[in-house]
C-alpha cells in the first residue's frame, strides 16, 4: 500500500471517528463547557480531515486542480480551526482561562476564518503539486505556519505544565500527540507528504476520544459502584460512631477520598454562624474558627443552599477567605450544603491543592449524594448527644431528688389514682406498719391506719380541686404531723403526694405558751379581785370623809384596774379562740349582726352616733360558732364607735361569690396607710390623737382576726384618714354537706 | 328570822376578807375558810345556808369540796373562780354540783346580788302547782321537795329542782331559753345561755330512763325545752 493510500485510509478513519464522536458528545451533554469546546475541536478536525481527504483523493484519481484547490482550502480552514480549538479545549480542561480568554480565542478563530475566506475570495492559487504516483504535495504560507505553531506550541506547554489538573492520562497523551503530529507535519514537507499529521491526528483523535468517552461516559458508569461503596462507607462511618467530632472527621475523610481531593473541611451551623468543626488533611488548629453566614465559599453555600464550584480559589474567589491561608493554599474548591428537613445544618468543603485537578459536574453529584447522609449523621449525632446530655441531667436530677427525699426527716409518700403507693421515703416507711421492704404498688390503706387519712375525704378532694393542696393533721401515739397533700401531674392528676411535717415540738411549745399565758392571766385575776374589792369597800366606807380630789383619784385607780382586767380578758378571749375548738353549727349571720348592733346601741347613743344595720336580702347561713362570731362583730362595732367622734356606724351584709360579705363602715378618724397593715396585730394601738387611750387593750381587732381565721374567712379594710374606715369580713357560705 | 349563814372558802386571804366584809355589811353571818379541807370541816360544823367556793386551792380543790357537799346535802353552792378559759371550765364546775359559777374579778354589788338570787331560788316554793306529778316512774312532791324515780328517792340541787318545777308548770309547752333563765336563775342571767344546757343534761341524767333518748325533757332545737308528761 502506498503512503497515499494509507493517508487516505487514516483520513477517512479520522473523519468517521470524529463525526461519530461529535454526535456522541453532543448527545451526551451539550451543556458542559469542555464538551462544547471539544465538539468544536472535533468539528474542525472533520473539516480538516475532509479537506485533506478531498485533496488527496482528487490528486489520487487525477481530478482537476479545482477540486484539489477546494480540498486544500478546507484543509487550511480545518487546520487552523483545529489548532486553535485544541488550545481552547486544553485551556478549558486545565482551567487556565481567564475572563478575557474566551473572547480572544474565539476572535482568533474568527480572524483565521476571515483570512481563509479572503484567500478564497481573492482566488489566490494554493501552490501544490501532484506526484507521478498521485501523492499530493502542498505548502503552507508562513503566516499560517507561524499561527499554527504558536497555538500548537501553547497547547503543548499548557497541557504539559498543568498535566496534573487533567483527569485521565489518555487525554494528555492524545492532545500532546495531536499537537506534536500537526507540528511535525507543518515543519517537515517530507513528513507532510508522508501524511504524518493525518496519521498522528487520527490516532490522537482516537486517544482523546477514548479519554473523553472514558471520562464523560464510562467513568460515571464505572464510578457508580465506587460511589455506592463510598456512600455505604459513609453510612457505616456514621452509624458506627456516636460522637459528633468522630462522625464529622469520618465524613471529611470519606469525601476527600471519594473526590480524590487533597483535603476537606466540615462547617456546622450554629445560630447565624458557621463553625469549622472538622478537617481532613488541613491544619487542625483552625478547627473552631467561625465564619459569618454569607462570607467565604462555605458561608455563600449555606446562604444559597446550593452547591458551588470554584476552579481556582486564589484566582476566582473574591470574597472572604474560608480559613487563614486559603487563598495561598487552595486550588479548586467544591462546597455542598448539608440539608436536613429543609434547614442547612452545615457545609462540606472539599479542597484541591493549587496543583490539584479541577472538580467537574460528576464531583458535584457525588458530593450532593454525600450531603444528605452527612446531614442526617450530624443531626443524629446532635440528637444523640442532646439525648445523652438530657439523660445525664435527668439522672443527676433524679439522684439529687432521691438523696433529698431519702435524707429528709419528713415522711414523703406518693400514691397513684388508685391510692397505691408509688413512692415512700425511709421516713415514711418508718411510719407505716411494714418494717420490711416497702412493696410499691400496695394500696395505701393496707399500710397505714385509717386515722392517717383525711377525716373528711370529700372536703379534701374539694380542697385539692380548688387550691390544689389540702392540709390536715395526723396524730400518732407520740407525734403530731401536719400533712400537706398536693396533686401530682398537670393538667390531670396522676396521683397525690403527701409531705408530713413533724409539728410535735411546735405543738408542745404552743401548748406551753398557751398554758403560760393562761396561768399568768389567772394569777393576775386574784390580786385584781382583791384590789377591786377593797377599792369598792373603801369607796363605801369613805363616802363621808373623801373630798372631790380623793374621789377623782379613786376613780382613776378604778379605771386602771378595769383596764387591766380588760387586757387580761382580751388575752384569755384570744387564747380561747385560738386554742379551743369552735362549736360549729349553722349560724344565721343576720341574727348575729342584729344582736351585736343591739348590744352596742346604748354605747352609740351615748356618743350621739347613728348606728344602723343594713341587710336587704335573706342571708344564707354560715358554718361557725355563733358566740365567737357575735363577740367578733361586737368588737368591730365597738371599735368603730370608739374611733368615730361624730356621724354614723353602719353594719351591712351582702352575698358575693359564695361568701357572706359583712361591712362595718364608720365616718371616724380613719387609719393612715402605714398603720393599716398592723391594726390586726396583737396589742397594736393606733396613734390617733385625742382618744381615750386607756379604754382600749389593743386586742379587740386581733380577736376579730383570730375568729375570722378560724372560720376560714378573710378580713380586710379600706380607710381614709379623716373620712372613715370600712372593715370587710368575708365568711364562706355553709355547705350543707360539710355539716355531718 | 335567823340570819343566813354563808361559808366562804378561798385561799387568798385578801379576797375572802373583802367578800366577808361585804356580806356581813349586808347582814349575813359569814364563816371564812382558807383551804378546801378547812372549808369542808366548817361546812359540817356550821351547816351554812350557802357555800362560796374558790376552785384552785391547796389541800382540796373547790370541785372536790363541792362534790363532797353534794353527797350529803343540797345546800346551794356558788363557785367563784379565776379559772374560766372556756365554757368547758364552767360546765365542769356546774357538773360538780355547783348552782352558780362566777368568774373573778366580780364587782361586790353584783356578787351580793347573785348570792341573794341563789338563796331566793333555793328557798322558793312554787305555790301554783300543788299537786305535783306522778306517772308511776317519775314522781315529784312539790310540798316536801321530794323527787322519786322508779321508787327511789333522788337528790336534786335547788337549781335542778327549780328547773324541773318550771318545766313541769309549763308541761306540754316549749319554754324558751331566755324565759327559762329568767324564771329559774333570775332576770340578770338571761344571757348565760350555757346554764340551761348544763342543767338540763344533769337533770336528764337523774330523771330520764335513758338520758341519751329523753322522753320527759325534750329539746326544741334553737328555741328551748319542753316537758312531756308520760302516761302509764
Amino acid at each position: 500500500m502506498t503512503p497515499n493510500v494509507a493517508v487516505l485510509v487514516f483520513n477517512g478513519l479520522t473523519l468517521t471517528l470524529s463525526l461519530g464522536l461529535l454526535i456522541l458528545i453532543l448527545w451526551q451533554d451539550p451543556t458542559s463547557e469542555a464538551n462544547r469546546y471539544f465538539s468544536l475541536f472535533l468539528f474542525m478536525v472533520i473539516i480538516w480531515a475532509s479537506g485533506s481527504f478531498l485533496g488527496r483523493a482528487a490528486a489520487y484519481v487525477n481530478a482537476g486542480p479545482g477540486t484539489i484547490q477546494m480540498g486544500l482550502r478546507l484543509l487550511d480552514v480545518g487546520f487552523s480551526g483545529a489548532s486553535i480549538s485544541i488550545y481552547i479545549y486544553s485551556a478549558v480542561i486545565t482551567g487556565v482561562q481567564g475572563r478575557w480568554f474566551r473572547g480572544v480565542a474565539l476572535t482568533g478563530l474568527g480572524l483565521v476564518f476571515f483570512y481563509q475566506v479572503l484567500l478564497l475570495i481573492g482566488n489566490a492559487p494554493r501552490p501544490f503539486e501532484v506526484s507521478a504516483d498521485g501523492v499530493l504535495r502542498y505548502d503552507f504560507d508562513p503566516v499560517s505556519v507561524a499561527l499554527y505553531l504558536a497555538f500548537l506550541g501553547a497547547t503543548v506547554v499548557l497541557v504539559w505544565r498543568d498535566r496534573r489538573k487533567i483527569r485521565g492520562r489518555a487525554l494528555i497523551i492524545g492532545i500532546l500527540l495531536f499537537a506534536l503530529g500537526q507540528m511535525a507535519g507543518l515543519l517537515s514537507p517530507r513528513f507532510r507528504m508522508m501524511g504524518v499529521a493525518e496519521i498522528a491526528s487520527s490516532i490522537a483523535a482516537l486517544i482523546i476520544s477514548y479519554g473523553v468517552v472514558r471520562q464523560q461516559i464510562m467513568a460515571p458508569l464505572l464510578g457508580r459502584a465506587k460511589q455506592l461503596e463510598a456512600v455505604r462507607d459513609v453510612g457505616l462511618a456514621i452509624t458506627s460512631r456516636l460522637h459528633l467530632e468522630e462522625t464529622l472527621a469520618a465524613i471529611a475523610a470519606q469525601a476527600t477520598g471519594l473526590l480524590e481531593a487533597d483535603g476537606a473541611a466540615m462547617f456546622l451551623k450554629n445560630n447565624s454562624r458557621l463553625q469549622l468543626a472538622a478537617v481532613y488533611n488541613l491544619p487542625e488548629k483552625y478547627v473552631g474558627i467561625e465564619l459569618p453566614l454569607g462570607s467565604g465559599v462555605a458561608g455563600t453555600v449555606a446562604v444559597e443552599q446550593r452547591g458551588r464550584r470554584v476552579e481556582h480559589y486564589y484566582r476566582d474567589w473574591k470574597g472572604e477567605e474560608d480559613m487563614p491561608w486559603a487563598r495561598k493554599a487552595f486550588g479548586a474548591v467544591i462546597g455542598a450544603p448539608l440539608m436536613f428537613a429543609g434547614e442547612v445544618v452545615g457545609v462540606l468543603l472539599v479542597i484541591q491543592g493549587r496543583q490539584g485537578r479541577l472538580f467537574d459536574r460528576e464531583d458535584m453529584h457525588l458530593l450532593e449524594l454525600l450531603g444528605p447522609q452527612a446531614a442526617v449523621a450530624i443531626t443524629n449525632s446532635r440528637l444523640f448527644e442532646a439525648e445523652r446530655n438530657l439523660l445525664g441531667d435527668l439522672t443527676t436530677a433524679k439522684e439529687r431528688l432521691e438523696i433529698v427525699l431519702t435524707g429528709t426527716e419528713n415522711p414523703v409518700v406518693a400514691i397513684d389514682r388508685q391510692f397505691r403507693i408509688m413512692f415512700a421515703n425511709p421516713a415514711a416507711v418508718g411510719l407505716m406498719n411494714a418494717s420490711d421492704d416497702l412493696a410499691v404498688g400496695t394500696p395505701l390503706i393496707e399500710r397505714v391506719p385509717r386515722s392517717y387519712l383525711p377525716q373528711n375525704a370529700g372536703r379534701a378532694l374539694r380542697d385539692l380541686k380548688r387550691r390544689r393542696v389540702h392540709v390536715y393533721e395526723i396524730g400518732t401515739q407520740e407525734r403530731t404531723y401536719l400533712c400537706h397533700v398536693a396533686e401530682l401531674g398537670k393538667p390531670r392528676a396522676v396521683g397525690w403526694v403527701a409531705v408530713l411535717n413533724d409539728v410535735t415540738q411546735l405543738k408542745e411549745l404552743d401548748r406551753l405558751k398557751s398554758q403560760m399565758v393562761q396561768m399568768t392571766s389567772h394569777d393576775l385575776k386574784n390580786p385584781l379581785q382583791a384590789a377591786m374589792s377593797y377599792l369598792e369597800l373603801l369607796n363605801e366606807d369613805g363616802e363621808a370623809v373623801f373630798n372631790d380630789d380623793m374621789r377623782e383619784y379613786l376613780d382613776i385607780i378604778w379605771a386602771q384596774l378595769t383596764r387591766m382586767y380588760r387586757i387580761i380578758s382580751g388575752i384569755l378571749d384570744l387564747e380561747r379562740v385560738q386554742a379551743g375548738t369552735p362549736a360549729y353549727e349553722l349560724c344565721a349571720v343576720d341574727d348575729v349582726l342584729r344582736h351585736a348592733v343591739e348590744e352596742m346601741g346604748a354605747q352609740a347613743q351615748s356618743k350621739g352616733l347613728d348606728l344602723r344595720l343594713e341587710i336587704d336580702c335573706t342571708l344564707p347561713p354560715v358554718l361557725g360558732d355563733a358566740q365567737q362570731l357575735g363577740q367578733a362583730f361586737i368588737n368591730l362595732v365597738e371599735n368603730a364607735i370608739k374611733f368615730t367622734p361624730q356621724g354614723s356606724v353602719c353594719v351591712a351584709a351582702v352575698v358575693r361569690n359564695r361568701h357572706v360579705v359583712i361591712e362595718v363602715r364608720d365616718t371616724g378618724v380613719g387609719i393612715s396607710t402605714e398603720e393599716q397593715p398592723r391594726v390586726f396585730e396583737r396589742f397594736y394601738r393606733g396613734q390617733q390623737q385625742g382618744l381615750a387611750r386607756s379604754s382600749c387593750s389593743g386586742l379587740g381587732l386581733s380577736l376579730v382576726k383570730a375568729v375570722v381565721d378560724r372560720h376560714a374567712g378573710e378580713i380586710s379594710l379600706e380607710s381614709t384618714p379623716g373620712k372613715g374606715t370600712t372593715v370587710f369580713v368575708m365568711l364562706p357560705i355553709a355547705d350543707e354537706n360539710e355539716l355531718e | 328570822m335567823m340570819t343566813t349563814k354563808v361559808l366562804i372558802v378561798d385561799d387568798e386571804q385578801a379576797i375572802r376578807d373583802a367578800l366577808g366584809r361585804k356580806l356581813r355589811r349586808e347582814g349575813f353571818n359569814v364563816t371564812l375558810a382558807g383551804n378546801g379541807l378547812e372549808g369542808l370541816r366548817a361546812f359540817h360544823t356550821d351547816h351554812p345556808d350557802l357555800v362560796i367556793l374558790d376552785i384552785v386551792m391547796p389541800e382540796m380543790d373547790g370541785l372536790t369540796v363541792c362534790q363532797r357537799i353534794r353527797e350529803v346535802a343540797e345546800t346551794p353552792v356558788m363557785m367563784l373562780s379565776a379559772q374560766a378559759i372556756t365554757e368547758e371550765d364552767i360546765v365542769i364546775g356546774l357538773n360538780a354540783g355547783a348552782d352558780e359559777y362566777l368568774v373573778k374579778p366580780v364587782r361586790l354589788n353584783e356578787f351580793v346580788a347573785r348570792v341573794q338570787a341563789l338563796l331566793r331560788r333555793s328557798q322558793m316554793i312554787t305555790p301554783e302547782v300543788q299537786a305535783g306529778y306522778n306517772d308511776g316512774y317519775l314522781s315529784v312532791d312539790l310540798q316536801r321537795r321530794h323527787v322519786h324515780v322508779n321508787g327511789q328517792k333522788i337528790h336534786l340541787t335547788p337549781t335542778e329542782f327549780k328547773l324541773l318545777v318550771v318545766l313541769l308548770e309549763n308541761a306540754g309547752r316549749v319554754v324558751p331559753q331566755r324565759e327559762l333563765l329568767e324564771q329559774v336563775w333570775g332576770p340578770e342571767y338571761v344571757d348565760d345561755v350555757y346554764y340551761p344546757r348544763v342543767y338540763i343534761s344533769q337533770l336528764r341524767r337523774k330523771v330520764e330512763p335513758d338520758p341519751a333518748n329523753p322522753v320527759y325533757i325534750l329539746t326544741e332545737h334553737r328555741v328551748g325545752y319542753r316537758f312531756e308528761k308520760q302516761v302509764n
